[in-house]
């Protein structure tokens, strides 16, 4: 046998082996990457196996379409005997098919809207509150930005693509991440999330009063709430002067740019406006000046506990006259803010007077250093007569 | 019969007090010599202040609590709520920095007078040692407070040790108890600073002065002539040298209430290990070894800044010429005012180093090697 068919008998024994062990091997091994994913999923914790959702071999299996993915999942998700050793709620997919994801799929067999596994993944999927999760408060923006980001996909449904961009410009998304504030508000916070739907002109209040409940109770006692219930477009409640993805802290400086909206020829209107502003950045002036004042003190060992505490109040009255503005109600303005005066005086007049004792103790040197340096007279004087 | 006649009574039925009356009478009556002046007072001052640091140690102790959690909250305590907490703060604090200066001036005193030769070198060494525990002891204790400023010029003095060759890493885990400074760290200072430390210089000033009244104070006269100070002829030290003290104790009592009252120990802001403040420095002590090892690599630095201290070690041992006098050493004069020179100068360039200074209406950013780079309008927000 010559050294070419030796190597070819060789090759031919390898080959048999090879596939002989591949037809013993469960079809999960042969999915690396998928293996890969899956391990260390909540899937994968909880116990599930590759067969558990895919029915056939996935080498041979089609993709499934997003229906049959979305009933897919239902079969565990909506078992209250499986959810409930996680605590899992099991209205998922109902809530879904409200949504508007839901009905463009369920509906109109709309294959672009994003199913269970476009947001929460495939094989990966992880619980929610893992920071490396999709669906994490830090990461769901970027999630839904995959599709409302997607210019030419949102023109198809005549929606804007900017709105992620947007959110990330606002206040919110700097609390959740630039500050790792996940109680701060993302995209599903007001869109929701399996129930995706977004709010109405009128709902939009009700929305953000889930969080800011005592502006959203003054705003139903304004004016601006008659005008916002009367409809026809006129006051979209907390949009009208906050905006909405890119909502910006709030600030007095809020009102020269949404009051002049609707009131520009309005000087009566205006005049209430200039007279808030007034009101609430006076108290905001009082309340830094004397912070700083306080801080200052504190740090060179004063003791100011008594006047923390009388800061901490003022910040209560100043965050008070920034909500009740949205009442517009100037007898109600007035006297919060000159309580919020009261106590900026009264913490200013106690850092005077600890100022006052710090100046007692350096006129307190004058006789200290009378006595030390009669004392230093003294006791030249005596060496002096000693040494004469 | 006045209650003094009894007690001694009572005592000498039990104990030699004659002996004792005899030792004690002829250490304060001791003759000084005649050279002796303001300048020798500086030991005592020093001594006086050592005491000063132990006694409102002792009383901050009361209240002080050493742990991340309430350190700073038990200094503010002191400070605003303790019954003169700060004034008992301030001069523990003030008064550190005074006895620094003190030994410092007492240092250079024996240096420029001689006074280190022959036989006294050990009391010199012992002086150095002296030295180097007073500043140990300003170094530990300026963590203790907990503020911003301690904690991050300790990270800051910590990671110097860290330069060491072979057991650098190892020295720095010791002295922080970890990787960072931490509550670990903290307990460390706060052991050393009032249980070994305060031992420590207590053994060694008793040395030094056991030593001093044994060889007495050193004159100008080269060694090897010096001759006993015959009767009538010295200083007494009491009352003469102690009624000179007591005029300098005065004025040191008075600069420091002037400085507690005018330039009050600041309480600061609580550490934070995740907020690095900007122009972290050490103490004006360290600030000219802190200048020095910017310009070089970290080992080499640190080599470089360890030369002054073993040359002052051992100095005794190097200059051993019979002469005392100044003017008749002049190389040693010249040694001892570059070194002054240098320390200033470089002291100088720490404290303005990482500032901005206006010069002849200009603003200049200082380097971190006290380099000036000015800025310009834009930098300096007023481009229009």
């Amino acid at each position: 046998m010559n050294a070419a068919r030796r190597i070819m008998l060789a090759g031919a024994l390898c080959w048999s082996a090879a596939t002989a062990f591949a037809a013993d091997t469960p079809w999960t091994d042969k999915c690396t990457e998928q293996t890969r994913l899956f391990t260390g999923s909540a899937h994968q914790a909880a116990g599930l196996k590759c067969e558990d959702c895919h029915t056939a071999d996935p080498k041979t299996q089609t993709a499934k379409d997003k229906q049959t993915i979305a009933e897919s999942c239902a079969k565990c998700h909506a078992d209250v005997r499986k959810m409930n050793p996680y605590g899992l709620p099991t209205d998922q997919l109902e809530s879904y098919k409200t949504s508007k994801h839901g009905e463009a799929l369920f509906s109109k067999g709309d294959q672009r809207v994003a199913v269970c596994t476009d947001c929460h993944g495939t094989h990966d999927i992880l619980k929610v509150r893992s920071p490396e999760a999709r669906t994490h408060p830090s990461n769901i923006t970027d999630t839904c930005g995959r599709c409302h980001s997607n210019e030419k996909l949102m023109s198809q449904y005549k929606l804007p693509s900017d709105v992620v961009a947007k959110y990330k410009t606002s206040y919110h998304a700097h609390l959740v991440l630039k500050k790792g504030d996940f109680s701060a508000p993302t995209c599903v916070t007001c869109h929701g999330n399996h129930g995706a739907m977004p709010p109405g002109t009128k709902e939009v209040g009700q929305v953000c009063g889930k969080c800011h409940v005592r502006q959203r109770e003054l705003f139903e006692k304004s004016p601006h709430a008659e005008a916002a219930a009367a409809g026809a477009g006129l006051f979209s409640e907390c949009v009208s002067c906050h905006g909405n993805h890119a909502i910006q802290k709030a600030s007095p400086e809020l009102f020269q740019t949404s009051c002049i909206q609707c009131h520009a020829k309005d000087p009566k209107q205006l005049a209430v406006r200039t007279a808030t502003v007034g009101l609430i950045r006076a108290a905001m002036y009082g309340y830094s000046q004397a912070t700083t004042q306080v801080q200052a003190a504190t740090i060179r060992g004063l003791p100011t506990d008594d006047d923390q505490l009388l800061l901490q109040e003022v910040k209560t009255q100043v965050t008070q006259l920034e909500a009740l503005q949205h009442t517009l109600a100037m007898e109600q303005l007035k006297p919060i803010a000159a309580h919020a005066d009261d106590l900026v005086r009264q913490t200013q007049a106690d850092i005077a007077g600890l100022e006052k004792l710090e100046w007692w103790k350096r006129r307190g040197l004058i006789p200290v250093w009378a006595f030390l340096l009669s004392m230093a007279a003294l006791f030249w004087a005596k060496r002096k007569q000693l040494e004469s | 019969m006045s209650i003094y006649p009894k007690i001694r009574l009572w005592l000498n039925d039990r104990y030699d007090v004659a002996t004792v009356e005899q030792f004690v009478d002829s250490q304060i009556h001791k003759p000084l010599p005649k050279e002796t002046g303001f300048w020798h007072t500086f030991g005592s001052l020093s001594l006086f202040l050592f005491v000063n640091q132990i006694v409102t140690g002792v009383l901050l102790m009361i209240y002080y609590r050493p742990t991340t959690n309430t350190a700073f909250e038990s200094v503010r305590y002191i400070m605003t709520k303790a019954h003169f907490g700060w004034l008992i703060r301030g001069l523990h604090a003030w008064g550190a920095t005074l006895m620094i200066l003190c030994v410092l001036i007492h240092m250079a005193r024996t240096f420029f007078m001689g006074a280190y030769k022959k036989p006294r070198e050990l009391t010199w060494v012992l002086g150095v040692a002296i030295f180097g525990c007073t500043v140990t002891f300003g170094f530990t204790g300026y963590l203790l407070p907990w503020n911003q400023l301690s904690y991050w010029a300790t990270t800051v003095g910590t990671e110097i040790t860290g330069a060491i060759p072979w057991a650098g890493q190892y020295l720095k885990t010791l002295l922080r108890g970890g990787e960072g400074v931490s509550g670990e760290t903290l307990a460390r200072f706060y052991v050393l600073h009032v249980v070994i430390l305060p031992w420590a210089l207590t053994g060694l000033i008793a040395t030094h002065l056991f030593l001093m009244r044994v060889q007495g104070l050193a004159t100008m006269v080269r060694f090897g002539e010096e001759k006993p100070i015959e009767k009538g002829h010295g200083v007494p030290f009491f009352p003469h040298h102690v009624l000179k003290e007591g005029v300098i104790f005065c004025l040191l009592i008075g600069a420091l209430v002037t400085l507690i009252v005018l330039l009050p120990v600041e309480l600061g802001e609580k550490a934070d290990p995740f907020v690095t403040p900007e122009g972290i420095k050490p103490e004006w002590y360290f600030l000219s070894t802190y200048q020095l090892l910017k310009y070089f690599p970290k080992t080499i630095g640190l080599f470089v800044s360890l030369i002054p201290q073993v040359l002052l070690l051992l100095w005794p041992f190097i200059d051993r010429s019979p002469e005392r006098n100044p003017h008749r050493r002049l190389w040693a004069l010249g040694i001892g005012v570059v070194a002054l020179v240098a320390a200033l100068v470089f002291g100088l360039l720490g404290y303005i180093s990482e500032t901005t200074i206006t010069w002849r209406g200009e603003k200049y950013e200082l380097d971190v090697y006290a380099k000036p780079h000015k800025v310009c309008p834009a930098e300096n927000g007023n481009a229009h």
